[in-house]
Parts: C-alpha cells; structure tokens; sequence
C-alpha cells in the first residue's frame, strides 16, 4: 500500500514535471484571449552576445559655445554611457575615437532601434518658449541649457483621477525664474513649447495660470516608460551644445558577438552538460539518478521561469556561465548527498536511515555554499559593473533555489523512494558493510 | 615547521606558475585583446554579393597587410542591405585607409560617387572597451565579495577560516591570471566574468573543503589526530570527489569553449579551465595546509544517554 502510494507521488511528479518543461518551450494563443504564451524560455531577455544587436557610427560636431570641445565630447559621451546603463541596456557598448566620432553597439531590447536612429540624433540646443517659431529664442527670456538640471521619465497625475507616463524636467532657480515670467500672462491660448535645434519635441498646453515651481512635467510623447526615456533622452542630449549625426543615416543589425548560431550551439552545450551530469548520477548511484533527473527537471524550470519573471533580468553569455556554475553546484550538492549516503550503507546502515542521514549531514554543507555564493552575487552585482550582473543574478538564482530543490525536494522525493526499495543495495550501486554498535541507531 | 615544509612542498605548483607567469609578463607582457587595445572598425555593405564570396573578398583584402581579425559578423542594416563588420586591433591609419581602398575596389565600388562611398564605412582609433582601471576596479570588487562572504565564513566556522577563504579566492584569482598570461590569451572584457566565475568556483570548492576538515577535526574519533593529520585524513576522503567534481568542471567548459570557438566567450571559458586548476591545488592543497597551522580545536561535552524504561518495566 506505501509503496503503490509513492510510486504514485512519483509518477505525479514526473508528469508535473514533464508539464513544466513543456511550459518553458511551447509557444500558444490562450483560448479565448488575445495573449500568446511562449514559453518560459523564449520569454527571458537575451543580450547583445546572445540575441545580436543593433550599432551605428556617429559624428559629433559642436556648437560655437564650446571652449573645450574634448571636454564637452568627453561629457557628452559619459552623459549617453550613463543614461544608456539608466534606462536598461546596461551592455550597450559606446566606443569613441579622437576624431570625435562614436561607434555605438546595442542589445536588441526595448526600442533600441529607436534611441540609435532618433533619440540621439540631434543638432542644436533646448530651447522651451512660448513663441511657436524657435528662430525667435532668446536666452535671456526662454530657459535654455543651462537652466535645466536633469530630465527623467515620470509616472505622474495627469488629471483628477488619471494618471500615466510623461518626462519631468527639473529647471534651476534661474530656469524657474524664466518659467514663472514666461507664463506670468498665461490666458487660456498660451503654449509651452519645447525644441532640441529646430526639432519640436513636444507642445505643452493651453497654459491658463503661472506656472511657479521648479519642475515641468509633460505628457503625450509615450505610453511607457521606456517611451518616455526617449524623450527625456533627447531633452537631456540638448543640455549639450552638440551636433550628433548617424552617418549614411544607416544602423545595422550585428549577429550575436558569440557567433551567428550562438543560440543552437549554447542550447546544445547545455544539452551536453545536462546529458553528462545525468548519466554520472545513474552511474555513481543507480536508481538515485532518476530521483536525481526529476530534481534537475524542477530545479532547471524553476530557474528558466524566474529568469524570465525578473525585470531586471538579461541573459549575457555571463549568464550562461552562472548557469553552467549553478549546475554543477546543483550536481555537487546532490552527489554529496548521495555519497554521504553510500558511506553510511557501506558502514552497515540500512537504506533509508543511510539517505535520511545522507540528507542531514548534508544540508549545512550545501546552505553554506550557497548563501556564501549569495553573498557574492549580491556583492558581484553592486560592485562588479554592467558586464556581470546577468552572472550575479544567474548564481543567486541558482544558489537559492539549490538550497530549496536539492534539500527539501530530495528529501520528499528519496522518502517515497525508499518506501519502494528500502533492501536493494544494488540498485543504488551501494555496497552494504557490517553494522557496528553505533549503527542503524 | 614540519607543516610549513609540506605547505612549500604542495604549494610549489603555484609559486611556479606565478613565477613562470612573471617572467613572461616581463619579457612578452600580457597578450591585450581587442577590447584592451582598442582599434578599427570597418563596415561594408555587401549589397548583391554573396556572403561567401564577400567574406572572401574581406579576408583577401585583410590578409594582404597581415591583419588579424578579433571580430567577424555579417548583420544588416534598417533598409535591408547585408553589412560586414570587422573588428581589428591595426591603428595605422596609413595601413587602414589602404585596407578602405582595397576593399572599394575588391567590391567594385567607387570611393567618389555619393552613394557608393558610403557603402565603406571607418572608425579608427577607436578608444579601448576594457581597460587596466575596468581590471583594477574587477579586482576591488572580487576582495569585497570575500570579505563579505568571509563574515558569513567567520560565524559559521571562525575567524581563521573567514581569512582563508579570503586568501584562497585571491591565490585562485592571481593562479587563473597568471595561467592566462602564460598561455597568452586575449585579455579584454571576458576577463572580468572570468574571474568572477573563477571565485565563485573557489568558494564552492574552499567552503566543501573547510567544512570536511572542520567535520573531521570535531569528530570525536580522530581526537588523538594532530591538525596536520586531519589534513591529510580529509585529502584522502574528499580528493576523490574534487577531482571528479574539477573533471566535470572542465568538461563543461572545454564543451563551451569548443562550441564558441573564435569569439571571445571561448577564450572565458578556457581561462575558467584554467582557473579551475588553480582552485583545485588551493582547495586541496593550500587551504587544508594552512588550516593546520590555524585551527583550534574545542570539542563539546559528550552528552550522556541516560537508558529509557517504559514505566511499569522495572
């Protein structure tokens, strides 16, 4: 009767599992929905080394206002580094050259495409004024450059009782100055409107009242966050009184930076790896390996599924080798186990005490390495640069759900087990010593 | 003394790969790579030649002034034409407005018609991606992830183990950087996750290795063993399964290497292979050895079991 009802658990198990591995690779319309399921693993975001990307060559030239125009080339690109890590493409690759001109390369996420062909373009300053013709732009009236501090996507109120995305730009003293000035005689036909050179971003109003505050929030130029940084992209660029052009007005598509099949090779590695950790297992211990597939079943699709639910998740090829890493921890903790449990067999304890202590004895091991390699990811993605944060996120996701899979799971998992075969040594490729005093107490 | 005479003994593979990895670094330096270096970038629309036929024409091109692609792709721009990018670490701009020329006319453009100039585009002089700060600041972050977990290490097993996960990470660092500098590969941006991946893989290996001989030290049995004694009674027990574990290790990155042979994601995973061998003679060698020469041990009282009787038994 126990051993119909484990094997039944097990049975259960496997199908869940089998289940769950088909989530991460099928691809459906869900009935009567317009959303399409894709899979868990077609879900995760890919990097510019996995997916490919998109790159464009600029030329920076500069207004006459600049002094220092390495300076100012050398402030430009810091400020593009930096708003490009900002707004999510954290492996955008900005190389630039003496002649001032800009090699940019980006992941194919977002609107990547749209930030190389239009956000950065630009030529001339902002300029924000109430005359509609910017030809009319006097810095002494309108708030220029120089009076504005930054400028960033908001999720701010925009009536009563709606609310939705839109850029905020703070102004400094001086620019409030100008804004309160500007719309001092605001009737109900006075607009707001905003240029980078001759380009009109937006057209703020009608303006009934004065405005007096150090901000100017605007919506309408996007539905998204994402959207929005475009904007405030291109506001932020104006602050810079440079002139940047996408040669031949071409960006080009790049192939993944590991190779054109980049995604069929790395899928057939891990194949490999997977194949090979497994096949170890059932040679070392036997039957285990089947309790030792199911668990690798559950743990890789609970990774594959939290991969994908992370916002803040990228797969680089960084991340692959915290995967890789994470896999052979996952192999280490589960065959340590194991081999605790064949020591106990082979000083005479008797199948099921032998891999209930295997478990035990284990389970401190195996919670020290990972919440030391969770320490590390933390520290390795705070400090360790754009570069390994999809490392770091992939070993704290490993290391964590190692801990879950391989003591908790394994330990329901071997306790049906043995209700099956609690006598048969060999199965586990075990050997059965003499018990002494101590043992099978 | 007898224990620091064997810690030389099994730690002289190390001084010899550091010592050999100075030398070369200072006769032949380390070999930079392109992300290191910097260099050119050229872009050539192929527009109706075949990809194989125009990946000839490049290479043609390039291997007349020996240069040596680090970087290959064929991608395509937004209005549908098919765009070879190269990367070369060359800064001649004579060489590379030559190699521009070359390839206008392997393609059969010509450099003065409006549209057809713009089918060869150059970036020279391109500033590096990667540079000693980016290596010096990757290093700086690797010594606060030890410490960090390294308290965690202290708690659990005492502040002399918190030290020699912190040494064994940087041994495992420096061994992996130095291997790399004698086998001459590529530094550049893979270098960095390298080594990241490289001290993950020395905590793994230095935490399984400071637990056993922790275990091992508090067992009651082996309370007549000298430190250097529980040294060598955990290599016996536990280099079995390191070494089964380091195969497996280098297996699955020999894989990957193979499979992305050329690119830089290869050269990463050679280097961990390497680094994997530093984290082998540290866990097994370096750690257990030093660990003899710090650890105290305090064994608990024996808790008496006092024989249960049901009642009404006497």
């Amino acid at each position: 009767m126990v051993k119909n009802l484990a094997r039944r658990n097990l049975i259960c198990f496997a199908v869940l599992a089998a289940i769950l591995i088909a989530l991460c690779f099928v691809d459906f319309m869900i009935p009567t929905t317009n959303t399409r399921f894709v899979g868990f693993v077609n879900a995760i975001t890919k990097d510019m080394d996995i997916e490919g990307g998109y790159s464009g060559k600029y030329i920076v030239t500069f207004g006459d206002s600049v002094l220092d125009k390495k300076q100012e080339f050398a402030d430009t690109v810091d400020l593009i580094n930096n708003k490009l890590v900002a707004y999510g493409y954290e492996s955008a690759n900005v190389g630039v050259n003496e002649d001032n001109e800009m090699y940019i390369e980006m992941p194919k996420i977002k609107n990547a495409s749209s930030i190389l062909s239009s956000a950065l373009i630009k030529e001339g300053t902002l300029c924000i004024t109430t005359a509609s013709d910017v030809s009319s732009f006097d810095s002494s009236k309108d708030i220029g450059p120089k009076d504005v501090i930054t400028a960033y996507s908001m999720f701010g109120q925009t009536s009563a009782v709606t609310y939705s995305w839109g850029v905020n730009i703070e102004l400094t003293s001086e620019g409030q100055t100008k804004l309160s000035t500007m719309t001092a005689d605001a009737s109900g036909s006075t607009y707001l409107y905003i240029y980078v050179g001759e380009n009109q971003i937006t057209k703020i109003g009608p303006i009934s009242s004065q405005i007096d505050q150090s901000y100017l929030f605007f919506h309408g130029t996007g539905n998204s966050e994402d959207d929005t940084n475009l904007t405030a992209f291109n506001i932020l660029l104006g602050t810079h009184d440079v002139g940047i052009e996408l040669e031949n007005g071409k960006i080009t598509q790049i192939a993944p930076l590991i190779g054109d099949n980049a995604k069929l090779l790395i899928w057939i590695a891990l194949g490999v790896i997977v194949a090979a950790i497994i096949a170890i297992m059932f040679i070392l211990f036997g039957e285990l390996g089947y309790i030792f597939t199911l668990l690798l079943a559950f743990f890789v699709t609970l990774i594959a599924f939290f991969m994908q639910a992370l916002p803040i998740y990228s797969l680089s090829f960084s991340g692959i080798i915290g995967l890789a890493i994470g896999l052979i921890m996952f192999f280490i903790s589960n065959a340590v186990i194991y081999n605790t449990a064949k020591k106990g067999c082979a000083e005479g304890k008797k199948i099921p005490l032998a891999i209930k202590l295997g478990i035990s004895k284990s389970i401190m091991k195996i919670v020290d390495v990972s919440v030391v390699l969770i320490i590390g990811s933390v520290f390795m993605y705070i400090f360790g640069g754009a570069f390994i944060k999809s490392f770091a996120l992939t070993l704290a996701l490993c290391s964590a759900l190692n801990m879950f899979v391989s003591i908790l799971m394994n330990k329901l998992f071997t306790k049906w087990y043995v209700a099956i075969n609690s006598k048969n040594y060999k199965k586990l490729h075990f050997v059965k010593g003499e018990p002494n005093d101590a043992s099978n107490n | 003394m007898q224990v620091i005479t064997n810690l030389l003994k099994k730690g002289i593979i190390s001084i010899v790969i550091l010592a050999v990895a100075l030398g070369v670094f200072l006769i032949a330096g380390v070999n930079k790579g392109y992300d290191y270096t910097g260099g050119t970038t050229i872009a050539v629309d192929i527009r109706s030649t075949s990809e194989n036929d125009a990946r000839t024409k490049v290479n043609d091109v390039l291997k007349t002034y020996n240069i040596a692609t680090t970087s290959f792709s064929i991608g395509m721009d937004n209005t549908g034409d098919k765009i070879i990018t190269i990367k070369y670490q060359n800064k001649d701009e004579a060489v590379n407005e030559n190699v521009k020329k070359d390839l206008y006319s392997a393609f059969g453009y010509s450099s003065t018609d409006e549209l057809e100039k713009t089918y060869v585009s150059l970036t020279q002089n391109l500033e590096p991606a990667y540079t000693s700060k980016i290596l010096l600041t990757t290093m700086i972050a690797i010594l606060t992830l030890l410490v960090a977990c390294a308290i965690y290490i202290g708690f659990r097993y005492g502040i002399a183990s918190a030290v020699l996960i912190i040494v064994a990470g940087i041994i495992d660092a420096v061994t992996m950087l130095a291997l790399l500098i004698i086998t001459r590969i590529p530094f550049g941006v893979e270098i960095g996750y390298t080594l990241f991946a490289v001290t993950a893989l020395s905590l793994i290996f230095n935490t399984f290795s400071l637990h056993a001989l922790r275990n091992n030290a508090l067992d009651i049995n082996n309370k007549k063993l000298s430190n250097k004694e529980i040294a060598s009674l955990t290599f016996k027990t536990t280099n079995k399964q390191a070494v089964l574990f380091g195969l497996v290790i280098v297996a699955i990155f020999v894989a990957f290497g193979l499979f992305t042979v050329g690119s830089g994601a290869s050269f990463a995973c050679f280097g961990i292979v390497l680094g994997m061998i530093g984290v082998y003679i540290s866990s097994q060698f370096i750690t257990p050895n030093l660990w003899a020469l710090t650890f105290v041990r305090k064994y608990r009282e024996e808790k008496i079991n006092k024989p249960k009787f049901d009642e009404g038994q006497v």
